[in-house]
């Protein structure tokens, strides 16, 4: 009895690594939607589980594959490639990066590994990014595994503090990552090998696959400085990076007048699709023109703001976005939570600082 | 200090020597002439193919220009006929056995994109890159023009045969000789064309790409129209080389068509990279300061001529009409009389290709200058 009790407790220790941890996460795991014929996007079912994942579209042609934005992790790579097996013997001839956030790179080495020749292709800014940034991060996302005790704590504290209605949740939403996705994350982040796009261009390049023709367009500053927009013209497809994301946009963009001018040339291309950074697929242009509203109605607000003389802080209390906060989060506490610490605190940030600069020019 | 002395001059004299020795490109390239082409080892790894054959035929062909890094190869320019790209092809095959994984047109003439699909039926992976305008000005050739081609030797057959040009007029002597003693060789060139299969750019772009060979880095720009409205340049910044295109082209350039308003300007960009040596479209490689020289004199070319027009045409017409008076004006002009010097010397012959160009580039310029 002794013994057979034992041998199943061995058992589960052999289960979980040594970290405390079930080796098999669904972290990475990916869901697969057909947009039109040969054109498939990779999405991670819950765009909004924590360390987010880009969205990958998968481009079949006639002799080869477009993959545009490689994954987050080597394991989501390896699945993404796995479901490209599933859909064709073409290999994967080109990979985009639209811009150098990890999440929609650091699975490069494996389309270097399972595609011999694959050519990564990416703005000059974004590769330079990917090289210094991108390091960095994953160096600190490494060393900050160590301090996830003391950090998850105080900001569970923080959480339970304030108080606000819908915070247990926001707390349970945490508590997924603090007990479980930030080992699987660490894990492929100690794997990961950073690789760098192979072969920039500056302004637009076009690719002739078969019958398709796939535009690389940097349309400006969106998210970051070596955004690119992938389009395809017959298709009419635009993949946009995370200048669009859903369903809560990203508001760490550096240049935001810069990001509402780009939102504009891209509101201007022929599609019927657009493939976001996250998030579903729109089927129009209701979204991105919902962004476009948000990112104008804080301009104005933050120009008020700067014109009474008011300081961050009060220009932070004085912008109302409720009416967009509705609109974006549906009443759901995770999503409120998000779009004010994602989009809300650091748009109004960038753009009081960028409306100020401009202010002091004059 | 006498002793020393002495050796100091010989050791100054063998240090000007090897400075010599360094300057003089000759020690440092190799140029070998064979019948079907001239070959000049530009640096480690990188070759010029200037091709004679194909000119003899009467199938002038552009130079070629061949990269090797440490993983891939990247060839400019795929000649004019499917078997000058075959003949590159062997040669680089001799060189290395590395993968060439780009071909890249400087511009849409076929005299530097007819191989494109030798290249890519022995090479089924092949990046064809050119700029958008290339590959839309490729297109122009389809799908008749190589079928007249094709079929030129017959046409020429069947003129001799009426004794009548294409357009209905007689046959002098002169053309009737030239004919038949090109009949062999347009033959030849019928024969390739049956088989020449147009293959267009499979990446393109419009202002600036970047990639690297293994250890060689490579900037393929478009620094602006000149010659077309798709020149682009192929840079290597490490070696300091460029390889021009029909953007220049030695010992004179080609002026038909073209936009030489912009190409002046297009020139002065490619003189601010830094450069040692500059592969033309046609002709010798230019090493040196015989690089920087000739392009100044083409922009020099350029800009002069241009402005006289410009000059001419606001003076004399004030209609599309006035072509043979702004040309018989600007031929006066000092500047480009100065130019024919600096360009010809003395010599003849090149006086006389002089001349028969410089009306060329200023019926662009004359163009141009009306908005054409």
């Amino acid at each position: 009895m002794k013994i057979r009790a034992m041998m199943l407790l061995l058992l589960l220790m052999l289960a979980t690594d040594f970290y405390g941890q079930s080796k098999s996460s669904d972290l990475y795991s990916v869901k697969i939607r057909k947009v039109k014929e040969n054109v498939y996007v990779a999405y991670r079912p819950e765009p909004l589980r924590y360390f987010v994942e880009g969205n990958v579209t998968i481009i079949i042609n006639e002799r080869d594959v477009v993959v545009v934005d490689a994954g987050g992790a080597p394991q989501a790579a390896q699945n993404i490639i796995a479901e490209i097996r599933k859909l064709t013997r073409n290999p994967v001839r080109y990979v985009i990066n639209t811009h150098d956030h990890v999440d929609h790179t650091l699975g490069n080495q494996e389309y270097v590994k399972a595609f011999p020749g694959v050519e990564i292709i990416s703005h000059p800014q974004t590769r330079q990014d990917l090289d210094s940034d991108g390091r960095s991060y994953v160096a600190n996302t490494i060393k900050d595994f160590e301090t996830r005790k003391e950090r998850s704590e105080a900001l569970f504290k923080r959480l339970r503090e304030e108080g606000k209605p819908g915070n247990d949740k926001v707390i349970a939403y945490w508590e997924r990552y603090a007990n479980e996705d930030i080992y699987t994350r660490t894990e492929e982040y100690r794997k990961a090998i950073i690789t760098l796009p192979t072969l920039t261009f500056e302004n637009k390049m076009t690719l002739y696959c078969g019958s398709r023709t796939i535009e690389l367009l940097s349309l400006g500053h969106g998210d970051t400085a070596g955004d690119v927009v992938v389009y395809l013209p017959n298709d009419k497809v635009v993949c946009t990076g995370d200048m669009v994301t859903e369903p809560i946009p990203y508001g760490f963009s550096v240049k935001p007048l810069e990001w509402l001018v780009t939102l504009g040339k891209l509101s201007e291309l022929d599609f019927a699709y657009l493939i976001p950074g996250h998030g579903e697929v729109q089927q129009s242009k209701a979204y991105l023109q919902k962004v476009m509203r948000l990112l104008q109605t804080v301009q104005i607000e933050v120009k008020v703001a700067i014109a009474e003389g008011l300081d961050l802080e009060a220009t932070r209390k004085k912008v109302d976005l409720s009416r967009f906060i509705v609109e974006f989060s549906h009443n759901d506490p995770v999503k409120e939570y998000r779009f004010r610490g994602w989009f809300l605190n650091p748009n109004v940030e960038e753009t009081f600082k960028s409306l100020k600069g401009q202010a002091g020019q004059q | 200090m006498k002793p020393l002395f002495v050796e100091k001059r010989i050791l100054f004299a063998i240090i000007a020597l090897l400075l010599l020795m360094l300057n003089s490109t000759a020690v440092f390239t190799q140029v070998v002439e064979t019948d079907e082409h001239i070959l000049t080892k530009v640096a480690e790894g990188i070759y010029a193919i200037r091709h004679r054959r194909a000119a003899r035929i009467g199938a002038l062909s552009g130079n070629t220009t061949v990269i090797i890094g440490e993983r891939d190869v990247l060839v400019v320019d795929s000649g004019s006929l499917p078997s000058v790209a075959r003949s590159d092809i062997a040669l680089i095959k001799q060189w290395t056995n590395k993968p060439v994984r780009y071909l890249v047109n400087t511009h849409w003439h076929g005299d530097h994109t007819w191989g494109n699909g030798t290249y890519l039926d022995t090479i089924p992976g092949l990046t064809i890159i050119a700029h958008t305008e290339t590959a839309r000005l490729i297109q122009g050739y389809l799908p008749n023009f190589l079928q007249l081609n094709a079929t030129g030797a017959e046409l020429r057959k069947r003129i001799l045969e009426t004794g009548k040009d294409y357009d209905g007029t007689p046959l002098t002597e002169e053309m009737r000789t030239q004919i038949r003693e090109d009949m062999p060789n347009a033959e030849l060139r019928a024969a390739e064309f049956k088989s020449l299969v147009i293959q267009l750019p499979n990446l393109t772009f419009d202002r600036e790409l970047n990639l690297n060979l293994g250890n060689r880095e490579v900037q393929i720009k478009h620094l602006g129209r000149g010659n077309t409205s798709g020149d682009i340049i192929v840079y290597l910044p490490k070696e300091k080389i460029v390889v021009a295109g029909d953007l220049l082209v030695y010992p004179f350039p080609f002026l038909i068509g073209g936009f030489p308003s912009e190409w002046s300007r297009t020139l002065q960009r490619m003189s601010d990279l830094e450069s040692q040596t500059i592969v033309p479209g046609h002709g010798a490689v230019l090493f040196g300061n015989e690089g920087k020289n000739y392009l100044n004199l083409v922009k020099d070319l350029l800009e002069m001529v241009t402005a006289a027009v410009r000059k001419e045409t606001f003076k004399i017409g004030n209609g599309p009409n006035h072509l043979d008076a702004v040309m018989e004006a600007v031929k006066k002009y000092p500047d480009v009389v100065n130019l024919r010097q600096r360009f010809a010397g003395d010599d003849p012959d090149r006086r006389a290709n002089f001349d028969r160009s410089l009306p060329g580039l200023i019926k662009s310029a004359y163009r141009e200058a009306w908005g054409n």
